[in-house]
């Protein structure tokens, strides 16, 4: 019987291709496209590919024969791998290979320090704010509604929706709320989620920074 | 008197609108006014069975629209009530059958039929159906429940609302069970106040009075002494500018009497 099979799928993105291997392809399947592509289009060549291995489990003997056979023999650029599967994760990185999503490069900051968007009112479900620069809100952002800026934001009240601070990625911006209450938190490119009630600052005061690669979140006492 | 066009809506469905809107108008009518509800859900119309009226709907208001009838003969008038009529949706077309100009216009048309109030049954969602619902109306009625799902999407539906400017935009609070509350399995009237910051126009408890008069197609404002049934009449009466307190429901956990009304608030 004859099944059906996904083939591996290439997807250009802002940080270079992106070759996504679809999990249920067996590994000599893998092998095979990934051969054929990149000697087919020669489209790997000098460009930074992300490999994308979805929740694939990638065993030792695998990564060598992709390193040999289709890296090596193919001159192929990785800017990183991408896997769910923790073990597979933790065993590229032993081997000292880049995992998770490649970091955008960083665009510095555009607009002054007056570029500051002073918003006396709510947000509600589904109200959107995007600004170049600073954004103070004196107001609530409720659930569904979203404060997207590149500089630093400032939630007077409570904060049930989404606030991205630093969207440009810059990560040194910081964002301060009177009531934390939200479920995910954005600064630079990274993403802060599995907040919940339980934290110890949930419904006080906070201030979020990004401090070598990590989001933290902490009661803010004047 | 100008007629009040009132919009009932919730974005979320299944929360009340239609029982809100057939029990508003129901204790309305009783208070003696002339009103006029409209289901606008076209295609999934229930206002006409929730009043008991369905047996007699012949036309609908998208044949007064397209012309194949005229507004009169649309209108059903309800006998249990001097004053009360519906003009139902067609169940055999879609919401696209009819654009906002439209709905602006059959509001006019019915704002000549000396109403004093007109209430709209919205569908639920954010769509053309809603704005369709909305556009002809100047005050709203939003329902919800006491669940987060359903206060997001009221949270939703108030932003439209004040981008169209509807005022007032009044909030109705419904299903409300007063154990799960106490238990703290349940939003509070507080918390969704916090959230929604709207005026509160009534709290209406979950009862089991309600499907039973949804299903007879009896609007409980038509007799019922149930306290589901008192809330409405609440609301109508607080939509007519009268100050009534709000029910003590945690007094009526199962008992369903008036002896242990108490306020709530002080309003």
């Amino acid at each position: 019987m004859e099944t059906f099979q996904t083939p591996v799928q290439l997807k250009g993105t802002g940080e270079g291709l992106r070759l996504i291997v679809p999990e249920e392809l067996s590994e000599k399947d893998v092998l095979t496209d990934l051969i054929s592509l990149s000697s087919q289009a020669k489209a790997l060549l000098g460009m930074k590919v992300i490999l994308d291995f979805q929740g694939r489990s990638l065993g030792k003997d695998f990564i060598i024969r992709l390193l040999n056979e289709f890296i090596y023999a193919q001159h192929v650029c990785i800017s990183s791998w991408v896997t769910y599967d923790a073990e597979s994760q933790y065993l590229l990185q032993s081997w000292g290979m880049k995992t998770g999503e490649p970091a955008r490069e960083v665009s510095p900051r555009k607009g002054k320090s007056c570029d500051t968007l002073f918003l006396i009112r709510s947000l509600r479900s589904g109200q959107r704010i995007e600004h170049g620069g600073d954004v103070v809100v004196i107001g609530h952002i409720n659930d569904g509604a979203e404060v997207i800026a590149s500089g630093n934001i400032c939630i007077w009240g409570r904060l049930k929706g989404l606030a991205h601070a630093g969207s440009d990625g810059d990560e040194g911006q910081n964002i301060v709320v009177g009531d934390f209450q939200a479920k995910q938190v954005r600064l630079g490119h990274k993403v802060g989620s599995y907040l919940d009630s339980s934290m110890e600052w949930w419904g006080h005061p906070v201030i979020i920074t990004l401090e070598q690669g990590s989001l933290f979140v902490r009661e803010l006492k004047l | 008197m100008e007629p009040r066009v009132i919009v009932v809506t919730s974005g979320k469905g299944g929360v009340g609108k239609t029982t809100t809107t057939a029990n508003v108008s129901f204790a309305l009518a009783k208070a003696g006014f002339k009103v006029v509800a409209i289901d606008a859900d076209i295609g999934l119309r229930n206002l006409d069975v929730v009043m008991g009226l369905e047996n007699r709907v012949v036309y609908n208001f998208i044949d007064v629209i397209e012309g194949a009838c005229r507004l009169p003969q649309a209108l059903i008038r309800d006998k249990r009530v001097d004053n009360l009529f519906l003009l139902p949706a067609a169940q055999t077309r879609t919401k696209d059958a009819v654009n906002p100009e439209q709905m602006v216009d059959l509001c006019e048309m019915l704002k000549k039929e000396d109403f004093d109030f007109i209430l709209i049954d919205s569908p639920a969602g954010i769509e053309g159906g809603f704005k369709n619902a909305a556009i002809g109306a100047t005050e709203a009625l939003v329902v919800t429940t006491p669940e987060i799902p359903s206060v997001r999407d009221a949270d939703r539906i108030i932003g439209l609302l004040e981008s169209m400017e509807k005022a007032p935009i009044r909030l109705v609070i419904n299903r409300v069970k007063p154990k799960m509350v106490k238990e703290g399995e349940m939003l509070d009237v507080q918390d969704v106040l916090d959230v929604l910051a709207i005026e509160l126009i009534g709290i209406v408890p979950d009862d089991e009075s309600v499907v039973k008069s949804a299903n007879r197609g009896e609007p409980l404002t038509s007799g019922d002494t149930s306290l589901a049934s008192q809330a409405f009449t609440n609301i109508a009466d607080r939509l007519l500018g009268k100050e009534v307190p709000f029910l003590n429901l945690n007094s009526h956990e199962g008992s369903g009497f008036f002896s242990g009304i108490r306020r709530l608030f002080g309003l």
